[in-house]
């Protein structure tokens, strides 16, 4: 019965798409990319194709449920496009896409049984400079197992500012939390330059810290923040240290449940890309909370994975509580910093870590 | 075809060595003679220096060809600020040079002049210039720890990350394990 509804589902598709895309032809798939997104309920991960024109798509799973098989008829992928993507994020392990006999085979690798139903296939018509595309949407979960996905906390809710999950606000409430958005006034931190203009690391910390503490306060939890504006917490031009040591002053002051320090990392290598937790040994939970915020990165973001790290960073050893350094990215690649200043990428990085702090004190609660 | 390319870097290193006019002498070629009487001064030896992958995720070692009298720390410490400023990706500033090493009970104290202050922001780089230079230093069997100085001060922290007031031991976990 079970197969026979997939077949059906399938056929749906099959039947579906064409009436999106009708025309045939020689057309090509000239580049496909993947993002995670968490402004959905539940979060996805969407798969993008570039086409040159339109296409005849059709959709089916096979019979365990977990690869998805796209055929764009008469297409051809462009040998830069052809290749297997490790996206590794949500319900998504790999993307392959590839040539075969006429037809381009994108073949979509999940991590559990997922519902024919609960996949999107959409095509989205030539904007601007964007050209015409094809869309897979891949939830992270099913609704199969929908019941579940109401009570996680981390599926979603942080979309808007409004009201956070009931179930974050038993968690966070009364919770202090110290955010530290790393550099600032005098000292801008690593520089990057985008389109010929430079860019600060201070600004991007300040831009991701602010809906973090929005989403948090919107939980209930108290937040006090090193600073909210473009400035020294100590004084300006104070000692590395002098600055350093008035930011763990702030978190021990207001005795915070945790400090959190956000930064963007740097590297002579512009290719180099990917996020870190850095933590210090040295309340028995430090390590606790870097895992906690790295594994929410690994969850909800295509970024590259740089792991959990220990050493001698100033801020994690002088505060008295649970501390961890956030490297978020790479301010030397262009394809991070791009994200970065974007209007939507600080705040997915703020969700992140929400979701990785709601994690946190879910786990010692 | 190994031996005679390490041969070559080393006829290298000679050769660019003393034509470095713009950075200071290096001492410790001249002033070591008392160790030819019990290890000839020109025999063969190697120094070890390590240096950043180009992920900047770890530090591995390269081997030198020296003479036993060029097996010195500061030697070591120059060396390898060379290779990294000729490397693909360096991460040292510019100008960079070792001041002064002085090894006492296991401890090396390490003063950098003061371009330290140009080292890029960034953990990454910052982590990849500690784990080069201690990794390096101790490498040298009565060096167990090692502390940093700028133009003979005391560092407090680098570069608004760090703490520098410690100490620092070999971190092996910086050090990308031998491919197979």
């Amino acid at each position: 019965m079970k197969k026979f509804l997939r077949f059906l589902t399938a056929l749906a598709a099959l039947l579906f798409l064409p009436l999106l895309a009708a025309e045939a032809g020689a057309a090509e798939v000239t580049a496909l990319r993947t993002a995670a997104r968490t402004d959905g309920n539940p979060p996805f991960v969407r798969i993008v194709l570039d086409l040159s024109a339109s296409v005849k798509a059709v959709a089916s799973l096979d019979k365990s449920g977990d690869t998805l098989t796209v055929t764009l008829k008469d297409t051809e992928a462009a040998s830069s496009a052809a290749k297997t993507y490790s996206v590794d994020a949500q319900n998504v392990d790999d993307v392959t896409l590839k040539n075969d006999d006429g037809d381009a085979r994108l073949t979509v690798d999940m991590k559990h049984e997922t519902a024919m139903s609960d996949i999107k296939v959409f095509a989205l018509k030539a904007n601007g400079n964007l050209p015409q595309r094809l869309v897979v949407d891949i939830p992270s979960v099913s609704s199969g197992s929908s019941s579940s996905d109401a009570k996680s906390p981390s599926s979603g809710g942080v979309k808007g500012s409004s009201s956070a999950p009931a179930s974050d606000k038993k968690i966070l409430k009364g919770k202090v939390i110290c955010i530290d958005p790393g550099h600032g006034g005098s000292d801008v931190g690593a520089i990057g330059t985008l389109k010929g203009k430079s860019i600060y690391e201070k600004d991007i910390t300040l831009s991701i810290a602010g809906p973090l503490r929005d989403m948090l306060r919107d939980a209930g939890a108290k937040v006090v923040m090193t600073r909210s504006t473009d400035k020294d917490v100590a004084r300006a031009y104070a000692g590395d240290a002098e600055e350093l040591q008035a930011r763990c002053d702030v978190a021990n002051k207001a005795k915070a449940d945790i400090f959190v320090s956000i930064h963007i990392d740097s590297f002579s290598n512009a290719s180099v890309d990917g996020t870190t937790a850095y933590y210090y040994p040295k309340t028995g939970r430090d390590l606790l909370l870097a895992r906690a915020l790295h594994q929410s990165m690994m969850t909800n973001m295509a970024i590259p994975d740089r792991g959990v790290r220990s050493n001698d960073l100033y801020v994690n050893m002088h505060t008295d509580m649970p501390a961890c350094l956030m490297e978020m990215g790479f301010i030397s690649n262009t394809h991070r910093l791009s994200m970065l200043t974007s209007s939507w990428g600080p705040k997915r990085i703020a969700e992140t870590m929400y979701q990785g702090i709601v994690e946190y004190f879910k786990q010692i609660d | 075809m190994k031996k005679s390319l390490i041969l070559a870097a080393c006829l290298l290193a000679a050769a660019v060595l003393p034509g470095c006019g713009e950075l200071p002498a290096e001492p410790a070629v001249s002033t070591v003679p008392a160790a030819a009487e019990t290890v000839p001064a020109d025999r063969e030896a190697t120094l070890v220096v390590y240096l950043p992958d180009d992920d900047g995720m770890h530090v591995s070692p390269r081997s030198l060809k020296v003479t036993a009298k060029e097996k010195t720390l500061k030697n070591a410490l120059f060396q390898m600020i060379q290779l990294d400023r000729k490397s693909a990706w360096p991460i040292l500033p510019t100008g960079l040079t070792v001041k002064d090493v002085n090894v006492k009970d296991g401890t090396a104290v390490i003063d950098l002049s003061d371009e330290l202050k140009h080292l890029s922001g960034g953990t990454t780089a910052q982590t990849l210039f500690l784990a080069m230079f201690v990794n390096t230093a101790t490498e040298f069997p009565n060096v167990k720890q090692v502390v940093f100085q700028m133009e003979g001060q005391p560092i407090a922290s680098l570069g608004g990350h760090f703490d520098m007031t410690r100490p620092f031991k070999r971190d092996e976990s910086l050090i990308r394990m031998e491919k197979k």
